[in-house]
């Protein structure tokens, strides 16, 4: 039988558990070594088999634990250990509680399948735990060298990620969330540059903070900012693009003749060369040289048009409409109009794409883009239909609900303090794609060093090794 | 001591009596932070009644945003760059926050600074108290694929790739047996989504395996039960006595002897041959015109099979020894 769950974490206590729970993690921060000099003997093996033991096999009752403890320690010889010189001496006292490693729960615990060895029984009697293939139902099942143990990835997900909110919490975060964005929002309308400062200064200090540390993207004190860097590249793209497409389309032959004759040139390619670029110049000065000079000299902008259309007239059905030139002058200068026409759009999509963007057209289609989020429903509505729609910059979805189905925060992430607890064992060989793990062999003692996980140092086990042994007792 | 005593009266009187050891049955201490100082109560979380526990784990854990999530400790977020995250409580001294919350706290910063010790040096291990616990280092995906590669292609056999990698035989063999897994897991389109996500998360949170950095030693074998005590010989002053001798005293085989044996197991070394011998003598005998069944013949020795008469057959006894079948099924074995 298991032992009873009876306040494992007390404060006051604080003893330190096979457990990822946050208030094990205090436990483990204030932790202090027992003072052996003002204690008997027997009050430091007392003292030092309570701390071990609440750690070590926590939910094994005592007599059968006395069962299970073998006297003989294991530790292994290094042989080239007399080539090295000064090799440090084997903490053998530390494999005292080497036996329990063997067991299914707590090797599953230390591959990193569970967040407690109370929780990694809980997966082996409800079956969801498998050895070479076969179904262990059994927490203190031991395992051989090379056996393959696996967990359910979504129990394995479950453990690890973080805790599934209800609905009523994912509601009442979401709605603060949408009621931060449509006052942003409204900011970022009434001012845009100064939000978008305040933003990329904000965005700077969080990095800063934040360096090398997993924190989800969508992560900041009051959610304001749109780190959906994909979304905003598109929406630049697109606008970059409706631009394009205005631009080319007001360009055609006839505008392209227009500010030809308009530059009017003092017999020089160089005065093209600021709308047409290098290439396109001396075409440009071509047709210009090809215009009569009548042309040239018109002085009013009607006057112009109206010989414009003579040399480039609209068509209708096939058929141009009223008079046209149609001597070979001016049908040259159509066929070099069309050729640098074709050749100017290329030349204008080409400059779109090196140029960026300048700062302020960049907040301008940012500020454009922000669009404020429709409300949610009142709660009582919610609950009825379970589910409400959000589409935040940082979230699809409910606030950990993405995918209400899963028993844990969708889309995963890993728990908090995480990191503190996740020890790779030495014994064993894990593959986190799958969540299987090879037993490699049973934990060793070698030269300055054990392989059993315990935050316990040599001093308190070799009292609690004393304790078990009983001699003298 | 573990922490202060309640029983403050008691404790007088016994140091006025000039003991060490207090002399009372029950002692119960409490557990307080060793870095907490007397009388030092922070303030409770707002609008709340807390005991002093309570309070300095809300110090210590930091402030919480509306998500619930402790964002300004530092110990709550995993790592990005293949590097641990592990607690230094000695010198941070219960100021674990990524950023003091106010100019008021900055205070005790400078003095700690001075005996700062480079976590660098002890950045695997996980628990400040034992120095005798690392964490072991993770295997590349790249180094892994290697691996595989020169086994499996260039048929090299293990013992060698262990040498060049490092790496004792056994976890090699892992290796190869966890790379079939997933590479039917991958072929199936099972890991993808959440999965894909822990999987990536965990791999960058743990150190990189370096070869020519963290090699494990080889030349491990377990220590013999025999060498445990010591054995007291007399020889002649000229005669000499190395290593070898003394394996022959104590009856054991010479190191190097079990180091080569050691070495020789694994599907993929170089001693292993395809012929499946029978260790246990077992075998299928032959089946003739009109057998239903082939029959498997194991030897087995009197006593270790079955109930032997008049052994002591004590099944309503506490705690006693288990074992488990081929199918997981547990039994109590006739001991």
């Amino acid at each position: 039988m298991t032992r009873r769950a009876q306040n494992l974490n007390s404060l006051v206590r604080g003893r330190i558990r096979p457990s990822m729970n946050k208030y094990n993690l205090f436990n483990l921060y204030k932790k202090s070594k027992p003072n052996f000099r003002i204690m008997t003997l027997y009050q430091q093996k007392w003292a030092s088999k309570q701390e071990t033991r609440a750690y070590h096999g926590e939910h094994i009752k005592e007599h059968r634990w006395q069962s299970l403890f073998e006297k003989k320690l294991k530790g292994v010889a290094q042989l080239d250990a007399s080539l090295k010189g000064n090799v440090p001496s084997t903490p053998m006292v530390l494999q005292t509680f080497a036996s329990l490693e063997k067991r299914l729960d707590y090797s599953i615990f230390r591959a990193l399948f569970s967040s407690s060895v109370r929780q990694a029984k809980k997966f082996i009697l409800n079956g969801h735990v498998k050895v070479n293939g076969v179904i262990i139902k059994h927490p203190n099942f031991n395992l051989n060298p090379g056996d393959i143990f696996s967990v359910d990835p979504e129990r394995v997900l479950e453990a690890l990620g973080s805790k599934k909110p209800n609905l009523k919490e994912s509601y009442k975060i979401d709605k603060l969330q949408i009621i931060n964005w449509q006052n942003y929002v409204n900011n970022v309308k009434n001012d845009p540059r100064k939000i978008w400062e305040k933003k990329l200064e904000k965005q700077k200090k969080l990095n800063s903070l934040y360096k090398n540390l997993n924190v989800n993207d969508n992560f900041n004190s009051n959610n304001l900012i749109n780190n959906d860097d994909i979304e905003r590249k598109k929406n630049m793209q697109d606008y970059k693009l409706k631009k394009l497409r205005e631009i080319q389309n007001s360009i055609d032959r006839k505008s392209i003749l227009n500010d030809i004759i308009k530059t009017n040139p003092s017999n020089s390619i160089d005065d093209f060369k600021s709308q047409f670029g290098d290439k396109l110049s001396t075409k440009a000065f071509q047709i210009y040289q090809l215009i009569p000079n009548s042309i040239k000299n018109l002085q009013t902008d009607s006057d112009l048009s109206k010989e414009l259309l003579k040399i480039i007239p609209i068509y209708k059905d096939g058929k141009p409409i009223g008079e046209i030139y149609d001597d070979t002058n001016s049908k040259k200068i159509r066929s070099q109009l069309s050729e640098l026409h074709s050749e100017y759009l290329e030349k204008i999509r080409q400059d779109f794409q090196e140029k960026p963007l300048a700062q302020d057209e960049l907040i301008k289609i940012w500020s454009e883009n922000l669009k404020k989020h429709p409300t949610l429903p009142p709660f009582n509505e919610v609950e009825e239909k379970g589910s409400y729609y959000v589409k935040l910059p940082w979230q699809r979805g409910m606030f950990g609900l993405a995918n209400p189905n899963k028993s844990y925060f969708t889309p995963w992430k890993p728990r908090q303090f995480l990191p503190v607890f996740s020890v790779l064992p030495k014994h064993l060989e894990i593959s986190f794609k799958t969540c299987h793990a090879v037993y490699l062999r049973d934990p060793v003692a070698r030269p300055g060093e054990s392989e059993v996980i315990s935050p316990f140092d040599e001093d308190i086990h070799e009292r609690s090794y004393m304790y078990y042994i009983k001699n003298g007792m | 001591m573990l922490g202060r005593t309640i029983i403050d009266s008691s404790a007088c009187s016994a140091k006025t009596a000039g003991l060490q050891v207090s002399q009372v049955r029950y002692r119960r201490t409490l557990a307080y932070p060793f870095y907490s100082k007397a009388g030092n109560i922070p303030p409770a979380r707002k609008g709340r009644k807390q005991t002093v526990f309570k309070r300095l784990m809300d110090q210590f854990l930091g402030p919480k945003n509306y998500k619930g999530e402790y964002y300004l400790n530092k110990y709550a977020y995993v790592k990005t760059n293949h590097t641990t995250n592990y607690i230094n409580p000695r010198n941070e001294r219960g100021n674990a926050l990524l950023e003091s919350l106010s100019e008021f706290d900055v205070g005790e910063e400078d003095d700690s600074s001075s005996f700062r010790r480079n976590r660098s040096e002890n950045a695997l291990q996980p628990f400040p108290l034992n120095s005798k616990c690392v964490t072991n280092l993770q295997i590349s995906n790249e180094t892994k694929a290697r691996i595989v590669d020169d086994i499996l292609l260039n048929k090299i056999p293990s013992q060698q790739v262990a040498l060049k990698y490092g790496l004792k035989i056994q976890r090699i063999e892992a290796i190869l047996k966890l790379r079939e897994i997933e590479e039917e897991w991958e072929q199936n389109g099972l890991i993808k989504g959440d999965l894909k996500r822990f999987s990536n998360t965990l791999y960058n949170m743990f150190p990189l395996y370096n070869p020519e950095k963290h090699a494990e030693n080889l030349t491990e074998i377990p220590i013999p039960k025999e060498t445990l005590q010591s054995r007291f010989l007399t020889i002649a002053e000229s005669e000499p006595f190395g290593p070898v001798d003394a394996a022959k005293e104590f009856n054991l085989e010479p190191a190097a002897v079990t180091l080569e044996r050691l070495s020789e197991g694994g599907e993929h070394s170089s001693h292993h041959s395809n012929a499946k011998a029978n260790k246990d003598g077992s075998f299928i005998s032959t089946m003739y015109k009109g057998d239903k069944y082939a029959f498997k013949f194991t030897p087995v020795k009197v006593g270790n099979v079955g109930y032997r008469y008049g052994k002591v057959f004590r099944d309503n006894r506490k705690d006693r020894k288990i074992a488990y079948d081929a199918a997981g099924n547990k039994y109590y074995p006739i001991e």
